[in-house]
């Protein structure tokens, strides 16, 4: 692995002192050491200030694996990642990255380049209206207009991409303007008033109370639980109250896979016990999560006789889809670290919820055991001997598709940030990129990626990025030759009318893998799996495990479109 | 649903794009807009229609960084959007 480069100079004089330098500058003053991009014409001049800089720059093959990359280096270490591109494709390319990381309310800047000034608005070479186009999927964005605002523009970009509920930030530059010669001074800030929490002790008081009088609650909790690193006060909160607590796709990880008072995800291919303990509360807390149509199912079912309190730093969340009877605006660990204890009033239900809970499980490994020997291989059962010998051990990225869920609902992790998935925007092509962000912002960590042979194709070029810095990531590929997810969507509500799935022609992935340089091997039935997993644990650099699974493996339990959350269709 | 919403916004380019891009995003329907943009602070009033929680998307207008305050300022009549 390529490790930073302490020696080089911080921003030299031998450039001039113009805004591109200013924009390095501000970079390196405000801490960042690793951003992520791709160069062009129109972000030449930064890219020239970069040569005079200590910052790390990883060179992708694509500007969408910068943007995912900086988005799986923000959720590795809750710090904003940087990404970087040219205009016009460049911009465009960063796009996809953009949007996954602002409906997963990942901390992200992205600086594109834009042409020069004079030239905006005559369909010059390489130009599109990025602050447009991006609009609807930043949560602010700039139009650098003038060279002195350079260094206010970037501190206040950082700021809003980190303050409340995080998201991207877009910078568009016009090359001229990186060009142009700094003022000797330049403004301090852009003046923005700053935000205002408001007090919330009435509201918090009020879900108190109906916390006193339930019986049956239930915590939904969300990956605001992640994202605001409230996970200790969540720990502490459910110890001292004995609740039941389920979990979103990005709130995994906010509690240990083995908590005793987990039951699993929710929602379309949540666990039973999960499911089901939510139908069955009267009071659902939701804490940092947003009540996501893959969640809930058939929304007017969800939870029907619950009373909802909602906390969430977001003040537009609440109400947005559930009215909830109590809606805390609220940082989450504040408002857990408020609430009284209750005397483990809740004991009984919890236990009713673990038996369910415990009982599935059984029933699980007891399907599981019962797949002949040498049969074809068991991708959740791989899954889980990979992660649940040391849950602390790996960060885990998933691609999107039926792996995605397979690793959501087997892999074991022990804290935060160790679960990285594309829940929003769900974006194929995430799970390779994000890899690269999270073992740079982790370099002695162990990271793993999952992928399928769909998703993995979306990204394939992003392998020369591996093998260029070095980058000790395993992949594994579960490879059932067809896009699994909407196959079985096909199966199951399409009549098995199989349109535009099937992947039989994939190209040789071993040998993929060797045109990159990176180690791999294939195993196709249950014998070779431990082989496989000694590779795993013993590579000292990237692998790649193109692992056959079989085609007709589905995602079990599935919630089915437009069903309440009860009404789970289960496997054969 | 007719509702007539009041903005305070900062005078920033592309900030009353924001607003109103923000507001059919949202499946709400802009029937009339009063801006005055030559201001300091420009003051931006807006009818619109939709049938969503008029609640959330004052919210959401509220969490742009161009928008200082948004108030309704009348109360909403019955007629139905279309």
């Amino acid at each position: 692995m390529t490790a930073i480069d302490t020696t080089k100079p911080v921003a030299s004089d031998r450039t001039p002192n113009n805004g591109a330098k200013a924009l390095v500058r501000e970079l390196e003053a405000l801490g960042v050491r690793t951003i992520f991009g791709y160069p062009g014409g129109a972000i030449m001049p930064v890219y020239d200030a970069l040569t005079d800089s200590c910052l790390e720059h990883i060179l992708t093959r694509h500007e969408q694996g910068a943007a995912l990359a900086a988005g799986g280096y923000a959720r590795a270490s809750g710090k904003p990642g940087v990404c970087i591109a040219t205009s016009g494709p460049g911009a465009t390319n960063l796009l996809t990255g953009i949007a996954d990381a602002h409906l997963d309310s990942v901390p992200l800047i992205a600086i594109t380049g834009q042409v020069p000034t004079p030239l905006i608005g005559t369909d010059a070479f390489q130009e599109v209206d990025t602050i447009g186009i991006s609009m609807p999927v930043v949560k602010h964005s700039y139009a650098v207009k003038n060279v002195a605002d350079i260094p206010a523009i970037v501190r206040e970009a950082f700021a809003i991409a980190c303050e409340g509920r995080p998201g991207p930030v877009l910078i568009d530059l016009p090359k001229d303007i990186a060009t142009s010669l700094m003022p000797a001074s330049a403004p301090a800030n852009l003046q923005r008033p700053a935000a205002v929490m408001p007090r919330c002790e009435a509201q918090l008081a009020a879900a108190a109370a109906l916390l006193a009088k339930a019986q049956r609650p239930v915590a939904y909790v969300g990956g605001g639980a992640v994202m605001g690193n409230a996970s200790d006060a969540l720990h502490e909160f459910l110890t001292r109250t004995s609740m039941p607590a389920v979990t979103t796709l990005q709130g995994i990880g906010a509690l240990p896979s083995n908590h005793p008072q987990l039951l699993g995800m929710l929602g379309m291919h949540g666990t039973q016990a999960a499911n089901c303990a939510v139908q069955e509360s009267d009071l659902l807390l939701c804490l940092g999560a947003r009540f996501d149509d893959r969640v809930t199912g058939k929304l007017d079912t969800f939870a029907p006789n619950a009373a909802v309190v909602h906390v969430d730093i977001d003040p537009a969340e609440l109400g947005k889809l559930r009215r909830p009877t109590v809606a805390v605006r609220s940082q989450l660990a504040a408002a857990l670290r408020a609430w009284p204890d209750h005397g483990n009033a809740y004991t009984q239900w919890l236990t009713k919820c673990t038996e369910t809970r415990d009982q599935q499980t059984q029933r699980t490994r007891e399907q599981q055991a019962s797949r002949p020997t040498g049969a074809g291989i068991d991708a959740c059962a791989l899954l889980r001997e990979i992660t649940a010998p040391d849950p602390s051990r790996w960060i885990v990225t998933a691609d999107v598709g039926q792996h995605q869920m397979w690793v959501a609902q087997h892999c074991q992790f022990a804290h935060p940030r160790q679960h990285l998935s594309s829940g929003g925007l769900g974006t194929m092509g995430f799970g390779i990129p994000a890899a690269i962000g999270a073992q740079l912002a982790h370099r002695d960590r162990d990271v793993l990626a999952v992928s399928g042979d769909g998703s993995f194709m979306m990204n394939v070029q992003e392998l020369a990025t591996i093998r260029r810095y070095d980058l000790p990531i395993k992949i594994v590929v579960l490879d059932n030759r067809c896009l699994g997810m909407v196959r079985q969507w096909q199966e199951l509500f399409f009549a098995e009318r199989y349109s535009q799935v099937d992947l039989s022609d994939n190209p040789e992935f071993t040998a993929i893998a060797a045109a990159f340089g990176i180690p791999s091997v294939r195993i196709a039935n249950a014998r070779g799996v431990p082989a496989a997993l000694r590779r795993i644990e013993r590579a000292q650099g990237p692998l790649l495990v193109h692992v056959e699974v079989d085609a007709g493996d589905n995602v079990w339990p599935l919630v089915p479109p437009g069903s309440a959350n009860h009404q789970m269709m289960e496997g054969a | 649903m007719q509702h007539r919403l009041l903005l305070d916004m900062d005078a920033h380019d592309g900030a009353l794009l924001r607003v109103l891009a923000l507001i059919e995003r949202r499946g709400f329907t802009l029937q009339q807009v009063d801006a005055n943009s030559l201001a300091a602070t420009p003051q931006v009033t807006l009818a619109v229609a939709g049938t969503t929680n008029i609640d959330v998307l004052v919210r959401q207008l509220q969490r742009l960084i161009d928008v200082r305050d948004v108030r309704i300022t009348t109360n909403p009549t019955t007629e139905e959007s279309q």
